[in-house]
């Protein structure tokens, strides 16, 4: 390589190689985590009922699914879920009637509470692949720990005598972010996220 | 037949001295870096909509004529886009903050030729055609799920490009269109790829 060569070589290899290798990522805050999922049955005409009705409760899906009754989400939180979802049906032009009454839509809502664990186990390896592997003598162990929030929202057409006793559903909603930690924080992003459900479900809602 | 005895030494120092200056004006095997910013187009258009700054090229060519060169021409250009918006996949519309990213390698040989368009040779332009494949890195990510998948997709290049000659070496400025070919359900990529880089004599 000429001297020229050298001079101007590790500079623009230099520059090219820092705008190039920074792998960018867009996660600051943990809201660019949030995300919102919805799914319907693209067959069901949703123009077709005119009531609705919604639980009295959401529960809370987390650890032992066996204890009973089950845990429900934060009282204000869950308060706060059923009348925003009252508000966006009834934006959407349907009727909410009690429980009791047979509606043409059944709204229901849940909350699962999962908390992931992350570990490492430190090791160094001999250059020789003989040898193999071991492990960092004192051990060197990393664990982090995260919890993710997801409230589900199911809406099926209600019958007294579903075939096979099951109901079919015909929209679920998957908003994920309502673990934070804090309350005011995850009652901001219930009710975010919930509109944002009904906002990318264009389809729902009587004409 | 003395004559000819001389004249024969003669013609031979002549015939070493002018395929001495016909090697001599082969131009060298230069080695070139370069900077590369890069615009998407179509489909990577539709995944990454923003230009790409970020970009490094790495070029060898000899030339096998006196205005023809071959060569090979490989890069990193980082294609990247972070955008909350709603998408549909499989059915599904899913709104969050997504991180888009498409690392691309191009590996490509190709073949540059340089008309004669004046007796200055110091501004020197071309045209080229560059063939080989595109290793192909496409990141998704939507708050904590993420896909990442790689491909080899084969492509083409034209390319216009013009080098600016010193006694040392040569400043290059150049134009790519590439063209990788969907493979692997990765549908088919272009974008338009500017260099400026400096080649010196190898």
């Amino acid at each position: 390589m000429s001297r020229v060569g050298k001079s101007f070589a590790p500079p623009i290899l230099a520059i090219g190689l820092l705008l190039a290798g920074c792998h960018p990522t867009g996660v600051e805050y943990i809201s660019d985590l949030d995300v919102v999922a919805t799914t319907h049955d693209a067959t069901f005409n949703f123009t077709t009922p005119n009531t609705y009705s919604l639980p009295n409760a959401v529960y809370l899906v987390e650890g032992d699914p066996t204890v009973t009754p089950p845990a429900r989400v934060d009282p204000v939180l869950e308060q706060l879920i059923l009348t925003t979802l009252k508000t966006e049906m009834d934006a959407s032009g349907y009727t909410q009637v009690p429980v009791g009454q047979s509606p043409d839509l059944a709204v229901d809502a849940a909350a699962l509470k999962v908390t992931n664990v992350n570990y490492y186990y430190g090791y160094w390896c001999t250059y020789w692949t003989y040898y193999g592997c071991y492990p960092y003598y004192p051990p060197v162990v990393g664990v982090s720990t995260y919890v993710v929030g997801t409230l589900l929202v199911d809406m099926v057409p209600f019958s007294a005598t579903p075939p096979g006793n099951q109901y079919k559903g015909v929209w679920t909603a998957v908003i994920r972010g309502i673990e934070t930690g804090s309350k005011s924080t995850d009652q901001q992003r219930v009710v975010n996220g919930i509109s944002q459900a009904f906002i990318q479900s264009p389809y729902l809602g009587k004409p | 037949m003395s004559t000819h005895r001389k004249l024969m030494p003669l013609a031979a120092l002549i015939l070493a001295l002018s395929a001495s200056n016909t090697r001599a004006e082969i131009p060298p095997t230069l080695v070139g870096l370069s900077y590369q910013f890069s615009i998407p187009i179509g489909e990577t258009y539709n995944f990454t909509p923003p230009v790409s700054w970020r970009g490094v090229g790495l070029d060898v060519a000899t030339f096998v004529r006196k205005d023809l060169a071959v060569g090979l021409a490989f890069g990193w250009i980082v294609f990247h886009e972070n955008v909350t918006s709603t998408v549909n996949i499989r059915g599904t519309d899913i709104s969050g903050n997504q991180d888009r990213t498409l690392n691309i390698w191009p590996t490509l040989a190709n073949a540059r030729w340089f008309p004669k368009i004046s007796s200055n040779r110091d501004i020197q332009p071309y045209l080229g055609a560059n063939v080989g494949g595109y290793i192909i890195e496409r990141y998704f990510a939507v708050g904590l799920t993420s896909s990442q998948e790689t491909h080899y997709h084969f492509g083409l290049a034209p390319e216009i490009g013009v080098f600016i000659q010193n006694p040392v070496g040569a400043v290059f400025i150049n134009a790519r269109y590439n063209m990788a070919f969907a493979a692997g359900g990765v549908p088919f990529q272009q974008f338009l790829t500017f260099s400026l880089g400096y080649a010196w004599e190898r």
